[in-house]
């Protein structure tokens, strides 16, 4: 099994456990999160990356077909 | 202008096509053993064929084809004349109860005096011979109607041409079943191909095709910006991924973690065929490689694909979520070199081959397929990076998989119109709906289109096509705006109020739904 699933199971089962022993929780709500959403630099350093790559191509057309 | 499935069909012959008919006999006597109609033949066996109708079509009757002659006859001056056969496929054995209609086949027999008989398959819809019962899933398929001796009659199904190296290559075929597949009605001559493209038959820096040109010439096909020409000229808005990396000095190579099955998938699951473009390998060694393009207009779907997993374990790809193209197996692809309805193994194609994909993003839409995706995962990543207070069950395990990396993301283009249908159809297993009242209001500010991003599983996705729930992203937004409108999960909708500020609200759909489908079957 991977890292990944070995991550989930953990995280699936803090879940189950949580259901029958709630913490208190100073838990942001999503809308919280989502007033303070930025997007990451990781996201945006690939989307940087495909725009670069976008504008270098945009007029270059080789070959026929 | 009256063309080949309008044409009237005279001197008609009902063949019953069960028993001892053979489609190899048929074709070897009478269709000098072509390839491509035998693939064709074929297909219809596999659509259970068992009656036959064999027209011809004749130029006095079919302006098109007076119109291709002509051409032609510019093309090559020994051109003599054609002869159009008109094959429409049905299920029943009876001419007087010719039951469900399967399909038709143009079939042009161009006779020269010279260089004598060249024989093509002009046209051809069929059925797609599987469905979604047998995990092919075909968006762009169109109905196509014929006027036949015995009545009209329509079929559903991608248009398939075979080039004719002379008036018409690969590019245009291509061109043809892709502008086709986008409205019926939209289907194009080549005539107005070569107008758009400026394609010149008898000038020689302008024709097109390899036939009846003297030793040494060079064959030519469409270049890219003549394919973007006849695409813009159809009203569509093309755009041109390219890859050539053994032209380092046009800086135009994919950066290394871009895949251009990814790129396509964004594309062809929004409902809009591709055209792929590779080099192939050269002739003899030194020879500089030609190129092919082909339509891909569906996809095939295997759910116990053992490369998701392994990309991710075993050659460390896409480490933080499943984009769903990943259980895609075969991409659905006419091929006028072998026929229509060929599989195209998604792996098959490497990078080092690919240099063109040609896609339409749906009017309206501007937000690239990549860049929705990246940010609907980005967003829903941190609105779920931690616990959520009374969270029902399944939007801890949407969080879970979030946190593990596991998502499985799909991504789509669709008009709004199409979501609210969606989201009314929407139902948990416990028969929850979403509450209209919310759905109304999720809706009320959303733009004519979006990018719809679904949620889901690596055992809910491919196991049952049902999702955790969905980011709506903005399909045009303004350079700089968050383009994230909706994030709807178990439970919980966030959505933009008035203000533009993103708003909680809770709702009794709290378990997973199925996702949307664009399929024609």
């Amino acid at each position: 099994m991977s890292s990944a699933y070995n991550k989930l199971t953990e995280e699936l089962q803090r879940a189950v456990a949580q259901r029958t022993a709630p913490q208190s929780g100073s838990t942001q709500t999503l809308q919280q999160r989502a007033a303070t959403y930025r997007m990451s630099d990781d996201a945006a350093d690939y989307l940087r990356r495909l725009a670069d790559y976008r504008a270098r191509t945009r007029t270059v057309r080789v070959g026929q077909y | 202008m009256s063309d080949f499935r309008a044409a009237p069909g005279r001197s008609p012959e009902w063949h019953e096509t069960g028993g001892a008919f053979s489609n190899f006999e048929f074709v070897d006597l009478g269709y000098g053993s072509h390839s491509i109609l035998r693939r064709v033949f074929s297909l219809a066996r596999k659509l259970k064929y068992h009656g036959l109708l064999v027209e011809q079509i004749d130029e006095a009757d079919c302006a098109l084809l007076a119109q291709e002659n002509a051409a032609l006859a510019v093309r090559l001056p020994d051109f003599d004349r054609s002869r159009v056969t008109r094959f429409s496929f049905f299920a029943g054995e009876k001419r007087s109860a010719p039951g469900e209609f399967l399909g038709y086949a143009i079939f042009k027999q161009d006779h020269h005096r010279v260089t004598g008989q060249f024989s093509h398959v002009y046209e051809a819809v069929l059925r797609s011979p599987r469905g979604q019962k047998a995990n092919n899933f075909v968006h762009c398929g169109r109905d196509y109607t014929v006027k036949t001796a015995l009545g009209c009659f329509t079929v559903r199904g991608v248009l398939f041409g075979q080039q004719n190296d002379a008036t018409y290559v690969c590019a245009h075929v291509a061109l043809r079943a892709m502008i086709a597949s986008f409205a019926p009605g939209a289907d194009i001559s080549y005539a107005e191909i070569n107008k758009r493209a400026d394609v010149g038959h008898a000038s020689p820096g302008k024709r097109v095709g390899g036939r009846g040109l003297s030793a040494g010439a060079e064959s030519r096909g469409l270049f890219p910006d003549q394919i973007e020409a006849v695409l813009r000229g159809a009203g569509l808005e093309p755009e041109l991924i390219v890859h050539e990396p053994t032209k380092p000095e046009l800086h135009a190579e994919l950066p290394v973690d871009v895949e251009f099955q990814r790129l396509l998938y964004g594309y062809l699951e929004s409902g809009s065929p591709v055209l792929l473009g590779f080099e192939l390998a050269p002739e003899k060694p030194g020879a500089d490689p030609s190129r092919h393009i082909l339509p891909i207009f569906g996809h095939t779907f295997n759910e116990d694909l053992w490369v998701p997993e392994a990309e991710r374990k075993y050659f460390a790809h896409n480490p933080k979520y499943f984009p769903s193209e990943s259980w895609l197996s075969t991409y659905l692809a006419h091929d006028d070199n072998f026929g229509p309805y060929v599989c195209l193994p998604r792996h098959y194609l490497r990078r080092e081959q690919f240099r063109l994909l040609v896609g339409c993003r749906p009017a309206g839409v501007v937000l690239p397929p990549e860049e929705a995706e990246t940010r609907a995962f980005d967003f829903v990543a941190r609105m779920v990076d931690a616990p959520l207070e009374d969270a029902p069950p399944w939007l801890q395990r949407l969080s879970a998989f979030a946190r593990a990396g596991l998502l499985v993301l799909r991504s789509l283009a669709v008009e709004r119109s199409a979501y609210r249908k969606h989201l009314a159809e929407l139902r948990d297993k416990d028969g929850y709906e979403l509450e209209p009242a919310l759905a109304d209001r999720l809706i009320e500010r959303l733009p004519p289109h979006v990018w719809l991003v679904e949620v889901s599983a690596p055992e809910l996705y491919p196991a049952s096509r049902r999702k955790f729930g969905e980011v709506v992203l903005h399909a045009a937004s303004a350079a700089g705006a968050d383009p994230v409108l909706v994030f709807r999960m178990p439970g919980r909708v966030l959505f933009r109020d008035a203000a533009g500020k993103l708003v909680e609200e809770t709702t009794r759909l709290a378990g997973h739904t199925a996702i949307l489908s664009l399929s024609m079957d």
